[in-house]
């Protein structure tokens, strides 16, 4: 098919008829810019091809600013079909008809004529519209490919007719969906959907299991509380048969009586051996009393040895004293060298006291004439203060406002003497000229400024003129800045400016002095040692003087008489003589010590002496020599007969164990039978805790809640199975299940694949120009799905369609209509394709691109680009085409 | 002479829960097996009834299902039951039995728990062997070869357990040695255990249970009428046919529709409307042919009481001729025939996938 022309009329802003003519095979360009009519022109083709001329199709007549019913929209359209010029002629919203025209020559009219044009287009009336697709509207050019309605089965064919054979996948697809939300009921990905059979199937399961697992626990628990009731019943049957209770304690009975016969020989022994004990106790009773005896005797003779020996020490120390009294040295000379000690003492005292007053003399001239330096600066400080406080009391402040009140007074007087401003105002050209309110005179204005002025050009400008200040005001601020000079002046207490000035340079000069001679005051004070005037210090050492005489006179009154003596030479003399009196002193001390312990010996010599006598008058008193040896006689006999006492009771003790000899022992006796009863106490203990146990157990077993047990345990046994199988089954179906829906998803898939192979391959070379190395999947309705790129690497990186960018959509949506252009030729005709403002989200080198693949589609088709952006499309080439008013 | 019945594994307490709604019916049936036990004692005037263990079906059962029973035979007062504890239901400590004997049982009922001899009529002495436990390892009857009994008394063996014959090892529990009969001068040996009824020689043997209980059970549903005439005198036994259900397991191959159509007819020839059916069919069959065995096995369903299909075996006959009868169109033939493959080369999914593709577009 190939387009010529199209006029319209009654559209838009084409309320005459107006024609897009010249429109050639391959390329067409109709650039121009917006509102020149080239979106009218496109929906009216579309109208005129596919649109019924009595159609009420809102969306198709909507889409055109018509002028209602005012004016019909009339449509032309000259196009050829296999080399054959045909003219259509449709009017529609008033006065519709449908003419086509062949060689000038009405071949058809009305319905028969849109009729006959959808035959031409290779369609009836249902499909008429499956090249609309390859007609782009202005502002839908990003968005998803959609065939238009009831044209898949145009393409189909058209896929068919490449392939050969086309397979119906749409029941497949049917049932796969079936499938898929009957499994969706039942499975998820992890498994069994919660409250599906087979999740609740696997419930029951889990929940029998879990109660089976429960009753065989209680069942094992019961039988062990049946074992071991069965264990307590044996064994009390076996002690019921074996008549173990009687045995043991017929075994204890006798292993008790034996022990009573035991006891009682027990207590002869006992007897016995009270007798050897007591045959024993009065043998040691007697050998007690011969030594005692003994020992008296002896206690006597060591006391009367002992006074002996103590008299014989006594005489020894009288002797001792005696002779240290003798040996006493003498104290004669010792009271001559103590009485020199005292002489040299004061002749000492007397010289170092003299040696003193001559230093002192010596320092004295030094400290008058100190004192005299004082004394002169104390009087020099006087003058300066006093000079100080006969100065006028003006401070630098109070210049320095005597200063600024001064130079007031002389600017007053300055501008006072500087005059008045002055104002000129001329006229240069015509206008209206005012000053304050009044026009300018002819020759214009020249005075002084006395005032406030106003000078205006009403319309243009207006100025306001204030002058420094009025004669008046500089009158008054001279008197004022002379009145305040006055009143400073009296303030300060001075006649001018310049005497304040020498006043207070004359106080800057005083109070420098003053403080320079407080320093040297201060500075000659701390030259002194105790940091005092040097009046003072004078003062001072002459009172030394004084101290020194008295104390001279107090030692000897003749004393400025006398030759000062060497103190160095009677020091020494001292010392000498004071080590004569500690030797001498040493030996008094000396002899004094030995006298002292010799009469300390004698008292204690004395007194042992004393006690000894003492001890042996003591002694006899209680018994004499002769009465001790009476005593020893006696004690030995008494000792004789408890030795033969004791030998008798022996012999009775080993008389009783020969008689009982291979008897056996108390202890095994009282072991035997402590055993024996405890066996039989432990044997009734057992037997009643066995009863007891059995009591329990019985009565743990009748409350254990068995009843019902095995069958409830049959039951679940049987339901498990049940529940197990029908599970089983369940999931069997929703594997065939599963199978079906993958087998029938493959094969769908790999249907999917082959029909659009041919679209693959049409759309290759274009997106060859475009997205070099991508590929493009379609979907079932030929719609692009995916764009496949190369990734990083071998991947390859599938970007769905809704998810590129709206130019990159665009470019795929224009790429994807030459491919289906191309299918469609397989059919035998060549459709245009019309793009009304496409690419407009291209960047630069994507739209140079895609100007290649618009070259590359006109190769094989007519295409009409239209656009708004002439300088952009400029490089396009193409057959440059325009809209103008027909004829 | 002595006349009395012996019978076993009543097993009363068993659920039947896998049989779903039937199971009511076959706890009443096990019940009624004992009235009809009391019906021919009292038609042929026999006195004594020997339940030979299994009484029960457990030891913890709920009152209501012990009492049952004995209540039966308290009103069979003509009738004196002697029971025998069983694997089933052993004479345990704190147990089922001791409890029954605490609590008191029917003056008509005798319950033989201990190994010692009992005089059950004059001139006739039962031997019994209970256990006490599920399983014993020792032969319970051992004591039977010492038993003192009277010169001239009809010595009665009463065990529950497997004859060494049967093929269990030594090893096996509850044991009896067939020998038994003779070593310890037996004049019959009334054993329980076995449900199926067995005459072992001519002394001994098992009754089987009185109600039919599973499949694979040849001659269930009696017990047995027993005479002794005297000491040594040989029994004269005789079946008594008590059970009214019958429990048909059927395994049948199936090959193609005809195999279909018998299917119904072969088991209406071996069932009845009290039968618990088990069928376990396999063979191949077509797809067509699969909606026709459902409505077979409907059919069948309706006649029995109970019927149980295993059909997981069946495979799936398809060839190309068959896999075109189909109709299928466009890609569901090409599915159908892949999984076609499958189902022939043995994938039980994929001939589940197939027939449900079948179901679903209609091709069956």
């Amino acid at each position: 098919m190939l387009l010529r022309s199209l006029t319209i009329a009654g559209a838009g802003r084409f309320a005459t008829p107006h024609t897009l003519s010249g429109l050639a095979p391959g390329l067409n360009v109709l650039a121009a810019p917006n509102g020149a009519g080239k979106s009218t022109f496109f929906e009216a083709l579309r109208l005129a091809m596919f649109a019924a001329y009595k159609t009420s199709n809102k969306d198709l007549l909507g889409r055109l600013p018509t002028r209602n019913a005012s004016l019909p929209l009339r449509i032309e359209v000259d196009f050829e079909v296999d080399g054959f010029a045909w003219r259509l002629e449709k009017q529609f919203l008033s006065g519709q008809f449908s003419r086509l025209h062949q060689g000038g020559r009405l071949v058809a009219d009305g319905t028969e004529a849109d009729a006959r044009l959808w035959s031409l287009l290779g369609a009836d009336r249902a499909e008429r519209r499956h090249f609309d697709v390859l007609w782009l509207e202005q502002g839908n050019s990003a968005d998803r490919l959609k065939l238009p309605d009831n044209a898949l089965p145009t393409f189909n064919r058209a896929v068919e007719l490449a392939l050969g054979s086309v397979v119906d996948v749409s029941h497949a697809r049917l049932l796969a969906g079936e499938i898929e939300a009957e499994l969706e009921k039942s499975v998820t990905s992890r498994g069994a959907k919660k409250g599906s059979l087979l999740a609740s199937l696997s419930e029951a399961v889990a929940a029998h299991e879990a109660s089976l697992a429960e009753i065989d626990r209680r069942l094992a628990s019961a039988a062990d509380l049946r074992a071991e009731l069965a264990g307590h019943r044996a064994t009390l049957d076996l002690y019921a048969r074996d008549g173990r209770a009687a045995r043991l304690e017929a075994a204890a009975a006798a292993a008790s009586q034996a022990l009573s016969a035991a006891l009682g020989r027990q207590q002869e022994r006992l007897a016995l051996d009270a007798a050897v004990a007591a045959a024993r106790k009065a043998e040691g009773r007697a050998a007690d009393d011969k030594a005692a005896a003994s020992a008296g005797l002896d206690r006597l003779l060591q006391a009367l040895a002992n006074q002996a020996a103590l008299d014989k020490v006594l005489r020894q120390a009288r002797d001792e004293m005696h002779s240290v009294t003798a040996s006493r040295p003498d104290r004669a000379g010792l009271d001559a060298m103590i009485q020199q000690q005292q002489s040299l003492r004061q002749q000492l005292a007397l010289a170092n006291l003299l040696a003193r007053r001559s230093e002192a003399m010596a320092r004295l001239p030094d400290l008058e004439q100190a004192a005299h330096q004082h004394a002169s600066l104390v009087q020099s400080l006087a003058a300066a203060e006093a000079a100080l406080a006969g100065l006028a009391a003006i401070t630098p402040d109070d210049l320095a406002g005597l200063t600024a009140a001064e130079h007031e007074l002389l600017e007053a007087r300055a501008a006072a003497r500087a005059g008045r401003a002055r104002i000129t105002v001329m006229r240069l050209g015509a206008g209206d000229v005012q000053v304050n309110g009044q026009p300018l005179a002819d020759g214009g204005l020249d005075q002084s400024i006395d005032g406030a002025m106003a000078i205006a050009v009403p319309g243009l400008v207006s100025i306001h003129v204030e002058p420094p200040l009025s004669p008046g005001d500089l009158e008054g601020r001279l008197e004022n800045a002379e009145s305040r000079l006055r009143h400073a002046l009296q303030d300060a207490g001075v006649a001018s400016v310049a005497d304040a000035r020498t006043a207070v340079d004359a106080r800057r000069f005083y109070e420098r002095e003053v403080a320079r001679l407080q320093v040297d005051l201060k500075a000659q004070a701390e030259s002194g040692p105790d940091g005092k005037p040097a009046a003072l210090r004078l003062e001072k050492a002459r009172a030394g003087l004084g101290v020194f005489d008295a104390q001279l006179d107090q030692l000897d009154s003749g004393w400025r008489a006398v030759t000062p003596a060497d103190p160095v030479s009677l020091q020494s003399a001292l010392d000498d003589t004071q080590a004569a009196i500690v030797a001498a002193t040493g030996e008094q001390e000396a002899h004094a010590s030995r006298l002292h312990l010799a009469s300390n010996a004698v008292v204690h010599a004395s007194a042992a002496a004393e006690a000894a006598a003492g001890v042996v008058t003591s002694l006899r008193a209680e018994r004499d020599e002769a009465g001790w040896q009476a005593n020893q006689a006696s004690a030995a006999k008494a000792l004789d007969e408890a030795a033969a006492a004791l030998a008798l009771a022996l012999q009775a003790v080993s008389d009783f164990e020969r008689r009982h000899a291979g008897s056996p022992s108390l202890t095994e006796l009282e072991l035997a039978a402590d055993r024996t009863a405890q066996a039989s106490s432990n044997h009734h203990a057992d037997v009643r805790q066995r009863s007891d146990a059995c009591i329990r157990l019985e009565s743990l077993l009748a409350g254990a809640g068995l009843d019902g047990l095995d069958e409830q345990r049959a039951s679940l046994v049987d339901l498990l199975e049940l529940d197990i199988r029908q599970k089983a089954r369940e999931q069997a179906r929703i594997d065939a299940l599963t199978l079906l829906r993958d087998r029938l998803e493959t094969a769908i898939q790999s249907e999917q694949a082959r029909l659009t192979a041919p679209l693959n391959a049409a759309i290759a070379p274009y997106l060859g120009l475009v997205f070099p190395d991508a590929t493009i999947t379609f979907n079932e309705d030929f719609a692009p799905d995916q764009l496949v790129r190369p990734g990083s690497g071998r991947t390859a990186q599938a970007e769905d369609h809704t998810l590129l960018s709206m130019g990159t959509r665009e470019q795929i949506s224009l790429l994807a209509r030459f491919a289906l252009a191309d299918v469609l030729d397989g059919m035998g005709q060549a459709w245009p394709v019309i793009l009304d403002d496409a690419l407009g989200f291209a960047d630069d080198e994507r739209l140079q691109a895609m100007f290649n693949a618009l070259t590359l589609a006109a190769r094989n088709r007519q295409v009409l680009v239209m656009t708004c952006h002439e300088s952009a499309f400029a490089s396009l080439g193409g057959n440059r085409v325009k809209i103008a008013p027909a004829g | 002479m002595i006349r009395f019945i012996h019978t076993a594994d009543w097993q009363i307490g068993k659920p039947f829960t896998s049989l779903g709604e039937v199971a009511p019916q076959l706890r009443a049936a096990r019940l009624a097996a004992i009235d009809a036990l009391a019906a021919h004692a009292h038609t042929h005037g026999i006195g004594h009834v020997l339940v030979a263990g299994d009484m029960f079906d457990g030891v913890n059962l709920a009152r209501p299902t012990i009492l049952a029973p004995l209540e039966r035979m308290r009103s069979a007062s003509s009738v004196t039951w002697w029971l025998l504890p069983g694997n089933h239901d052993p004479h345990a400590a704190g147990g089922l039995w001791e409890r029954l004997v605490k609590d008191g049982l029917p003056p008509n009922v005798r319950a033989c728990l201990s190994p010692e001899p009992v005089e059950m009529a004059p001139g006739a002495w039962l031997l019994p062997a209970p256990l006490t436990g599920r399983h014993t390892a020792r032969d319970t009857t051992d004591w039977m070869d010492g038993a003192v009994t009277p010169d001239g008394a009809i010595r009665i063996g009463f065990a529950h357990g497997s004859i060494k014959d049967f093929g269990q090892s030594q090893e096996s529990p509850n044991v009896i040695d067939p020998g038994r009969v003779k070593s310890a001068g037996l004049d019959w040996l009334a054993l329980g255990d076995w449900h199926g009824m067995m005459m072992i020689g001519q002394r001994a043997g098992y009754p089987g249970t009185p109600e039919p209980d599973a499949f694979r059970e040849a001659r269930t549903g009696t017990a047995l009428d027993v005479t002794i005439a005297g000491a040594g005198a040989v029994p004269a036994v005789s079946t008594i046919v008590t059970g009214t259900h019958d429990w048909v397991e059927l395994a049948v191959t199936l090959s193609g529709a005809a195999s279909v159509d018998d299917l119904a007819a072969l088991v209406a020839r071996q069932t009845g409307r009290n039968s618990v059916v088990r069928v376990k069919l396999d063979g191949v069959l077509a797809p067509a042919d699969w909606s026709g065995l459902d409505r077979a096995l409907d059919l069948i369903a309706a006649r029995v009481c109970h019927l149980d299909v295993r059909r997981d075996a069946i495979g799936l006959a398809l060839d190309d001729a068959a896999l075109a009868n189909l109709r299928f169109d466009g890609l569901l033939g090409q599915v159908a025939e892949g999984l076609a493959a499958d189902a022939v080369a043995g994938n039980p999914t994929a001939r589940d996938a197939l027939i449900e593709l079948c179901r679903r577009t209609g091709a069956l």
